[in-house]
C-alpha cells in the first residue's frame, strides 16, 4: 500500500466517524500488511501475527467465499501487501486473478489449503478434485498455524520471531483445546448416529476427523414445498432413512414448512438445523471467530444427534 | 458513487481488521452480488404477474400466496416479461409500460444470485399512435422494444431500467415488417425487409447507437419469433433457425441450424419458448408436435405429440422435457422418447370459447410449470416431473394473461 492511498483511506474513515481512534494497536501508517481473502482465515491470521502486522480481510461477514468479488481499490491493496494469505484449493474463484496478479508481482502468497493434507471430494460433479473446506477439522487448522508461522517469519521483514512464536503457540494451544473438546463431545454421540444429512459440501474434513458419515441431500425449497409430491422429497427422505437421524443440517428458507412437509408427506419426524459453513458471522450471531464458529457447530451437531 | 462505496468498504474493512473486537460499523456487504436497494435471497423469488380484464397488473407470490397490485392501465392488452421487468402494451396506442416486478435472478456461471426489491413502475415507452403491437426483448446491456407495424425499434439502457428510469439509447427505423429486434451483449440482432414487402428477408447487427455493423448479416426469410438462450439469440426463419452468438472479440457471429431433411414448410417454428438461462427452447412443429432446439448442440429435434399443440415450452433439464398444451386442452409432458404424462383437459373451456385461447401461456421453472385458464380464472401449477400432477390450483387475481417473474 502506498502512503498516498493509505492516507486517503484513513481520511475517509475519519470523515465518516468510523472508530479509528478506538483501535490502539494497528492503525499506524507503517508496519507490515497481511491481506487475507476469507474471514475465517482472517481471524486465524490475526491471532497468529498478533500486533506485528496489520491484517486486512477482504471477505465481509456472511459472504460466500466462492463468489465474492472485490473493488479495484481492494485489488490494489493486495498488490501492496507484504504477504497474502488465501484459502486456495480453488475456493476463492472470484479472487483468483487478483491473487495470481499479486504472485506475479512478487508478493508472497500463502495458500492455507497447501499447508494441510487435502481430501478429495468423493461424490458429485466434483468427485476427484480437492476439497477446499479444510477448516471444519481443527487439527488441520493447527497445521495451517504451523505453516503460517514459518511463512511469516520469512516473508514479513523485521518481524520479531520470538513474539511470533509466542502468539502462534498461544493460538495453537487454543486450537488443541477446541480439538479435544470436539473429540470428547462427538465421542459421546453413538457411532451409528454420527451422520450429517446436509445440502452443504463443507463437512468432509469434519467427518474425516471425527468419524461422521456425510449424506448429501437435495433440500426442497420455494414452490416445491407449497404442494410437494413424494418425488420432490424422494432424495431427502432416502437420505434421512439411510442415516437414521432425528436432525438434518441444512439451510432452508422455510425450515418449519420443511419439517411439516416431511411429517405430512413422508411420515418422517426431523428437526432442521442450520450450521455455520463458509463464513464467520457478525458478532453475537454465533460465529464471530473461528473458535466460536467451531464450538457453535459442535453444540448444534451434538444436540441434534444425541439420543 | 461507485468509487465512494468502494472506498468506504475498504475503510470499514481496515478499521474492522484493526480492532477485531469492536462492533462492526456499516458492514453492509458490498461484495459480490451486492445490488443497491435489493436484498440478496437464498433461492429464486418466484411470482406470477397477471393482467386482469380491467387492466390491473398483479403480482402473485408463489410461496406465500400474497398478491400485490403493480400498476393499473385500462388500455393494457398484452403482457410479457424478461423475468424481472414486466411489459404491458397497447397496440392502438403504440405504447409499452415497463414495471419492475421486484424479483429476479442473475446467472453467474455455475451459480446464480437471487434478488428481491420493492416493485415499481419504471415508465412508459411511446412508439407513436398506430405503432402497433410491441415485442420487448431484454439483454444485460440493452432492452429492445420492436414495433413491427411501423418498423421502429427503441433501444433502452437496461441498467437505467434497474435504476427506475427508461433511458433511450437509440431508435432504429426500418421498413415496416413482422420481425425481431433482440439485444445480445453490446449489440442487437434485428430483421430487415424490403420496402413495402412486410416480410423479413435477413438479419443484421446494430451497435448500441443503432448503427448497422458492416458485414454482419444472415439470410432469414420471414423472420418470426426470437428467443435468448444461454448460448445466444435464436431466430426462427422460414428455412432454418439462425443462431447469433457473441465472439470473443465482442462481435456477433451467425450460424444456421437446419431442420431435419424433408421438414414441410408449414412445420417450421415461428416462435420459441424456454426456461430462462437454459440452452433449450421449444416451438410448435405444425400439427406433429414440438421442436426441441438445443442451441448448445446446434440441433433441432422433432418431439412427437399425441395431438396437435397450441403451446410448447422447454424445461431445459437433464430429461430434456417439453411442457405443452394440446388442442384438447390437456397439458402434455413430452420428451424425445415420447409422451411422459398428460393431464385431464384442464383448458377445454378456454379452447371451446375460442377467444380465450390466445391468452393461455405456459411458463416453466426449475421445478414446476404454470398455465393460466382465463375461462376458469385460475392458474394450474403442474409438477411436470411427477406424472403431470396438478400440484396447486391457484386463485390469482387476474388469469386472462400471465407471465412468471423472479427467474
Amino acid at each position: 500500500m502506498t502512503a498516498r492511498t493509505r492516507i486517503a483511506a484513513v481520511a475517509v474513515a475519519l470523515s465518516l466517524g468510523v472508530g479509528v481512534s478506538a483501535c490502539s494497536t494497528t492503525t499506524a501508517d507503517d508496519g507490515p500488511l497481511v491481506v487475507v481473502t476469507t474471514n475465517i482465515l482472517g481471524d486465524v491470521v490475526e491471532r497468529v501475527v498478533g500486533d506485528q502486522a496489520r491484517v486486512v480481510t477482504l471477505m465481509p461477514p456472511g459472504a460466500d467465499p466462492h463468489s465474492f468479488e472485490i473493488s479495484p481499490k481492494e485489488a490494489a491493496l493486495i498488490l501492496d501487501a507484504d504477504v497474502v494469505v488465501s484459502n486456495g484449493l480453488g475456493l476463492e474463484e472470484g479472487l483468483e486473478r487478483h491473487v495470481d496478479a499479486a504472485r506475479a508481482d512478487g508478493v508472497p502468497v500463502v495458500a492455507a489449503g497447501e499447508l494441510v493434507e487435502p481430501l478429495e471430494y468423493t461424490a458429485g460433479d466434483a468427485a476427484g478434485t480437492l476439497d477446499p473446506h479444510f477448516w471444519t477439522d481443527p487439527q488441520r487448522m493447527v497445521d495451517v498455524v504451523d505453516g503460517l508461522e514459518r511463512e511469516f517469519a520469512v516473508a514479513i521483514d523485521g518481524i520479531d520471531a520470538d513474539e511470533l512464536a509466542q502468539t502462534s503457540a498461544a493460538y495453537r494451544s487454543e486450537l488443541l483445546e477446541l480439538d479435544a473438546e470436539m473429540t470428547s463431545a462427538f465421542a459421546a454421540v453413538p457411532a451409528e448416529r454420527r451422520a450429517l444429512v446436509t445440502n452443504h459440501h463443507v463437512f468432509g474434513y469434519l467427518a474425516d476427523r471425527f468419524d461422521f458419515r456425510v449424506i448429501g441431500a437435495v433440500i426442497p425449497s420455494g414452490t416445491t414445498l407449497a404442494a410437494p409430491s413424494a418425488s420432490d422429497l424422494d432424495d431427502l427422505t432416502t437420505a434421512i432413512e439411510e442415516a437414521g437421524v432425528a436432525t438434518i443440517f441444512a439451510d432452508s428458507s422455510q425450515p418449519d414448512r420443511l419439517v411439516q412437509v416431511l411429517a405430512d408427506e413422508a411420515d418422517i419426524d426431523v428437526d432442521v438445523v442450520a450450521l455455520f459453513t463458509e463464513s464467520l458471522s457478525a458478532p453475537g450471531e454465533g460465529a464471530e471467530t473461528y473458535l466460536e464458529m467451531m464450538r457453535s457447530n459442535q453444540r448444534l451437531i451434538s444436540t441434534g444427534l444425541s439420543p | 458513487m461507485r468509487t465512494l462505496t468502494a472506498a468506504v468498504a475498504v475503510t470499514t474493512l481496515l478499521t474492522l481488521a484493526a480492532c477485531s473486537s469492536a462492533a462492526p460499523q456499516g458492514t453492509a456487504p458490498t461484495g459480490h452480488g451486492y445490488v443497491e436497494g435489493a436484498s440478496e435471497m437464498q433461492e429464486p423469488q418466484l411470482r406470477l404477474a397477471t393482467l386482469d380484464g380491467a387492466g390491473v397488473l398483479w403480482s402473485f407470490d408463489l410461496v406465500s400466496g400474497e398478491t400485490a397490485e403493480l400498476t393499473a392501465d385500462a388500455a393494457a392488452e398484452s403482457v410479457s416479461t424478461d423475468g424481472r421487468f414486466v411489459y404491458t402494451a397497447n397496440a392502438l396506442r403504440g405504447s409499452v409500460r415497463i414495471v419492475d416486478a421486484g424479483a429476479w435472478t442473475v446467472p453467474h456461471g455455475d451459480h446464480s444470485h437471487y434478488y428481491l426489491a420493492e416493485p415499481r413502475v419504471v415508465g412508459d415507452v411511446d412508439g407513436g399512435r398506430g405503432a402497433g403491437a410491441a415485442r420487448v426483448s431484454a439483454g444485460t446491456v440493452a432492452t429492445a422494444v420492436w414495433f413491427g407495424d411501423v418498423g421502429t425499434g427503441i433501444v433502452l439502457d437496461t441498467d437505467a431500467l434497474a435504476d427506475g428510469e427508461p433511458s433511450e439509447l437509440a431508435r432504429i427505423e426500418t421498413a415496416p415488417h413482422d420481425g425481431v429486434l433482440v439485444p445480445i451483449g453490446r449489440h442487437l440482432v434485428g430483421s430487415v425487409a424490403a420496402e413495402g414487402d412486410g416480410r423479413a428477408s435477413s438479419l443484421v447487427v446494430y451497435d448500441l447507437d443503432g448503427e448497422p455493423v458492416a458485414g454482419a448479416t444472415a439470410d432469414c426469410p420471414d423472420a418470426g419469433g426470437a428467443a435468448t438462450t444461454r448460448v445466444g439469440v435464436v431466430v426462427a426463419c422460414a428455412d432454418g433457425v439462425v443462431l447469433a452468438t457473441e465472439t470473443g472479440e465482442g462481435a456477433v457471429a451467425f450460424e444456421t441450424i437446419a431442420y431435419p431433411d424433408g421438414t414441410p414448410a408449414d412445420d417450421v417454428a415461428t416462435a420459441f419458448a424456454g426456461r430462462p438461462g437454459r440452452p433449450d427452447v421449444a416451438a410448435i412443429a405444425g400439427e406433429r408436435g414440438a421442436w426441441l432446439l438445443d442451441s448448445r448442440a446446434r440441433t433441432v429435434t422433432l418431439v412427437a405429440s399425441p395431438e396437435p399443440l397450441l403451446r410448447a415450452n422447454a424445461v431445459g433439464d437433464d430429461a430434456r422435457l417439453i411442457v405443452a398444451v394440446g388442442a384438447s386442452g390437456r397439458l402434455h409432458v413430452l420428451s424425445a422418447a415420447g409422451t411422459i404424462a398428460q393431464t385431464e383437459p384442464l383448458l377445454a373451456p378456454d379452447i371451446a370459447d375460442g377467444l380465450l385461447t390466445a391468452g393461455v401461456t405456459v411458463e416453466v421453472d426449475i421445478s414446476r410449470a404454470y398455465v393460466n385458464s382465463p375461462a376458469a380464472g385460475v392458474v394450474y401449477e403442474i409438477d411436470y416431473a411427477d406424472d403431470a400432477r396438478v400440484a396447486r390450483t391457484l386463485d390469482v387475481p387476474g388469469a386472462a394473461l400471465m407471465v412468471e417473474t423472479g427467474r
